[in-house]
C-alpha cells in the first residue's frame, strides 16, 4: 500500500510540472503590464525608473528562464511577492485559506450527514414519494448557478432579515473597529456570517451526493448477498445499514476525493458574491489587478489540490475495497 | 402503418419511440422548446430594440408597456431578456459542439489505434482533466479577453468552456470504441479494404451516437452554466451584448439588486428553467437510448 503511494505520488509530479508551465504561460499571455500592477496607481515614472523596476521584476529575462527561476523559488517554499499587498504570497494566501477551508469544511459535513440518510431512504423506496422529492431537489440544485441561488438568498432572506442575518463578509465591521467582548462573541459574529454561504455551498452539493448515495446503494442492493442476509431471516435495517451500506460506501469515498476540489473551486464565485476574505476571492481580485504571483500561487493550490483529490479517492479505494489490486 | 408493421423496427426508431412515450424527456422536450421558441421569435413582437434606450423611462418597474420594467438605461428589459437568451444558449450549444468534436475524435483515434498513440493521448487527456476548472477558466478568459471586443468574446468563451471539457467524453468514448473494435462488422470493414478513417468515422464513431448525443446535452446544460457563471464576474461576454449570466451582473451594484429585482432576477429564473429542461431532456434521451439502466 506505502509503495502504491509513493508511486502514484511521484506520478503526480510530472503532472503537476505541465499544469504549472501551462499556467505559466497563460498568465505571461495574460495582457496589461506588471510595472503598472506592481506600481498600482502611481504610475508616472520615468522611462528609467521602468526599466528598473522591469530589471528587479525579472521581466526582462525571456519566459523559459523566467519559469525557471519562479520554480526553483518555489521549490524553497517562496511563491514571490504580491504586487498589490507588497506581502510574501505566501502570507497573504496563509492568511486566507482557512477562511476558505473554514467554509468548506462544515458544508462537506452537513452536505454527508444529510444526503447519506437520505439517500439511502431514497433507494430502499424507489421511486416513493420521498424519492421523487429529492430527486426533482437533486435536479434544481444540478440546474442552479450557484451565485444566482446566492443572490436570491441574500435578496429574499439576508435584506429582510438584516439585523440577524448580515448580507456579506466575515466581521461585523463596526464590532471588528470597536473590538470584539469576548471570543464566543466574535464566533458568534462570524456564525451569523457563515449562515448563507454555506447554505449555498450545502445545497449545490448536496444536489449531486444524493443522487450518488442512492444510485450506489440501487447497485449493491440488487447484489446476491443482499439476497441471502433476507433469507437468513436478518431484520431489513440490519440489511440496509450493516450489510448495503457499508458496500455503498465504497464509490462514496470516490466521490468525495473529487468533491473536495469542486467544492473549492465552487466556492471562488460565493466567496466574491459573499464578499468572503477567502482564497478564491482572493484569485479573484489578483486576476483582476493583474497580481500575477499571487494568481499563479492560487492556481498552483487548485491543481495540486484537484491532482490530491484524485489520488485520495484511489487510495481510499483502495483501502476500503480489498478486491482493487495495489501493485 | 401496415407498411411498418410487417417490418422490424430499426434501434432508432424504437428508441425514439421510448423517448417520446416518456413523460419526463418530453416535459423536458416541450419546455426547451418554449424557452426556444421565446428567445428566437419573441424579440419580433417586441416594440423595442436590444439598445433602444430612453432615459427618461429608466428604472421602471414592470408594467403594461414594459412587462419587466427598464434598467437602469431605460432599455426594455423583456427584450433584453429574450436576446440574452439567444446569446447564452448558443454558446451553450456552440461550446457542447466543440466539446463533442475534440472529445469524439481523441477519444475515438485513442481507442481505435491503441498503444503509443493512446498512452500520448490519454495522459494529454489527463493533464487537461486535471487542470482546476473554475480557476483556468476566470484566469483564461481575463487573460484571452482583455482587448476582444464584447461580440467577439462570445466566441472565445465558448471555446474555451469546450476545449477545457473534451477529456471526460474522449475517455468515454474511447472506452466504447475499444469494445467496438473487436466486434465482427469492424472484421468486414478490414475485409473490405477501408481505409482507417473511413473505420472510425464512418463505422466506430456512428455506433457511439447515442452515447455522445446524451452527453452533449448534458454537455450543453454546464456549459450554460458556465458562461453564466463567467459573465456574471464580468470575464465572460460583456455589455452591450446581453446574456443571462451579465444580465444577473447588475445585481452586483448593491443599488440595483436591493430596489430593481426585475432587471436581475428573471434572468436567473430562465437559466434554471433552460438548464432544468435540457438536463431532462439528456436523462430521457439515456433512457430512451439504454433502458438497462433503470435509474
Amino acid at each position: 500500500m506505502f509503495r502504491y503511494i509513493v508511486k502514484r505520488l511521484l506520478h503526480l509530479i510530472p503532472v503537476l510540472l505541465v499544469i504549472t508551465i501551462v499556467l505559466f504561460a497563460l498568465l505571461k499571455l495574460m495582457p496589461g503590464d506588471e510595472v503598472s500592477a506592481y506600481l498600482g496607481t502611481n504610475s508616472n515614472i520615468t522611462q528609467e525608473q521602468r526599466e528598473n523596476i522591469e530589471e528587479k521584476l525579472g521581466l526582462n529575462d525571456n519566459i523559459v528562464v523566467q519559469y525557471a527561476k519562479w520554480l526553483g523559488r518555489t521549490l524553497t517554499g517562496d511563491f514571490g511577492m504580491s504586487f498589490k499587498f507588497r506581502q510574501p504570497v505566501t502570507e497573504v494566501i496563509g492568511s486566507y485559506i482557512w477562511n476558505t477551508f473554514l467554509i468548506n469544511i462544515i458544508a462537506l459535513v452537513l452536505a454527508l450527514l444529510i444526503a447519506i440518510p437520505v439517500g439511502i431512504r431514497s433507494a430502499v423506496k424507489k421511486y416513493g414519494a420521498f424519492d421523487n422529492a429529492w430527486t426533482v431537489f437533486s435536479l434544481i440544485g444540478f440546474s442552479m448557478p450557484s451565485f444566482f441561488f446566492a443572490l436570491c438568498l441574500i435578496f429574499f432572506v439576508a435584506v429582510p432579515f438584516s439585523s440577524f442575518i448580515p448580507l456579506n463578509g466575515m466581521h461585523d465591521a463596526i464590532k471588528l473597529a470597536i473590538g470584539y467582548d469576548s471570543i464566543w462573541d466574535e464566533i458568534g459574529d462570524v456564525a451569523r456570517h457563515l449562515i448563507l454561504p454555506v447554505t449555498v455551498m450545502t445545497v449545490i452539493s448536496l444536489a449531486g451526493f444524493i443522487k450518488y448515495v442512492r444510485n450506489s446503494m440501487l447497485d449493491v442492493i440488487r447484489q446476491d448477498y443482499i439476497r441471502t442476509a433476507r433469507a437468513k431471516g436478518l431484520k431489513e435495517k440490519v440489511v440496509i445499514y450493516r450489510h448495503a451500506f457499508r458496500n455503498a460506501l465504497i464509490p462514496l469515498v470516490t466521490l468525495l476525493g473529487f468533491q473536495i476540489p469542486a467544492l473549492f473551486m465552487g466556492a471562488i464565485i460565493l466567496e466574491t458574491v459573499f464578499l468572503w476574505p477567502g482564497i478564491g476571492n482572493i484569485l479573484y481580485t489578483s486576476v483582476m489587478d493583474r497580481d500575477i504571483w499571487v494568481v499563479m500561487a492560487a492556481n498552483t493550490f487548485y491543481a495540486a489540490l484537484a491532482l490530491l483529490g484524485n489520488l485520495l479517492a484511489d487510495v481510499c479505494y483502495a483501502l476500503v475495497d480489498p478486491r482493487v489490486k495495489t501493485s | 402503418m401496415k407498411k411498418e408493421k410487417s417490418q422490424a423496427k430499426s434501434p432508432w426508431k424504437v428508441s425514439m419511440e421510448r423517448f417520446v412515450h416518456n413523460k419526463i424527456s418530453m416535459t423536458g422536450a416541450i419546455l426547451f422548446g418554449i424557452i426556444v421558441l421565446f428567445v428566437v421569435i419573441g424579440p419580433l413582437f417586441s416594440p423595442y430594440g436590444l439598445n433602444q434606450f430612453n432615459l427618461a423611462d429608466k428604472e421602471l418597474p414592470p408594467s403594461a408597456a414594459h412587462w419587466l420594467g427598464t434598467d437602469s438605461q431605460g432599455r426594455d428589459c423583456l427584450t433584453r431578456l429574450m436576446l440574452g437568451g439567444r446569446i447564452s444558449i448558443l454558446v451553450g450549444l456552440l461550446a457542447a459542439i466543440v466539446t463533442v468534436v475534440i472529445g469524439a475524435a481523441i477519444g475515438a483515434i485513442a481507442g481505435f489505434y491503441g498503444g503509443k498513440v493512446d498512452n500520448v493521448l490519454m495522459r494529454f487527456a489527463e493533464i487537461v482533466y486535471s487542470l482546476p476548472f473554475i480557476p483556468i477558466v476566470i484566469t483564461l478568459s481575463a487573460a484571452l479577453t482583455w482587448r476582444v471586443p464584447s461580440e467577439q468574446k462570445m466566441l472565445v468563451v465558448m471555446f474555451l468552456i469546450g476545449a477545457l471539457g473534451w477529456p471526460s467524453l474522449a475517455r468515454m468514448v474511447r472506452g466504447q470504441i475499444l469494445s467496438l473494435r473487436e466486434q465482427e462488422f469492424m472484421l468486414a470493414t478490414r475485409a473490405l479494404g477501408l481505409s482507417d478513417r473511413s473505420k472510425i468515422f464512418r463505422h466506430l464513431l456512428p455506433n457511439t451516437l447515442a452515447f455522445i448525443i446524451v452527453n452533449a446535452t448534458l454537455a450543453m446544460a454546464s456549459a450554460i452554466l458556465t458562461e453564466a457563471s463567467l459573465s456574471f464576474l464580468g470575464l465572460g461576454v460583456t455589455p452591450p451584448v446581453p446574456t443571462w449570466g451579465n444580465l444577473i451582473e447588475t445585481a452586483r451594484d448593491f443599488h440595483t439588486f436591493r430596489s430593481y429585482p426585475w432587471m436581475w432576477l428573471p434572468a436567473g429564473i430562465m437559466i434554471i428553467l433552460t438548464v432544468v429542461s435540457i438536463n431532462l431532456l439528456g436523462e430521457g434521451l439515456r433512457d430512451a437510448f439504454d433502458p438497462k439502466e433503470i435509474r
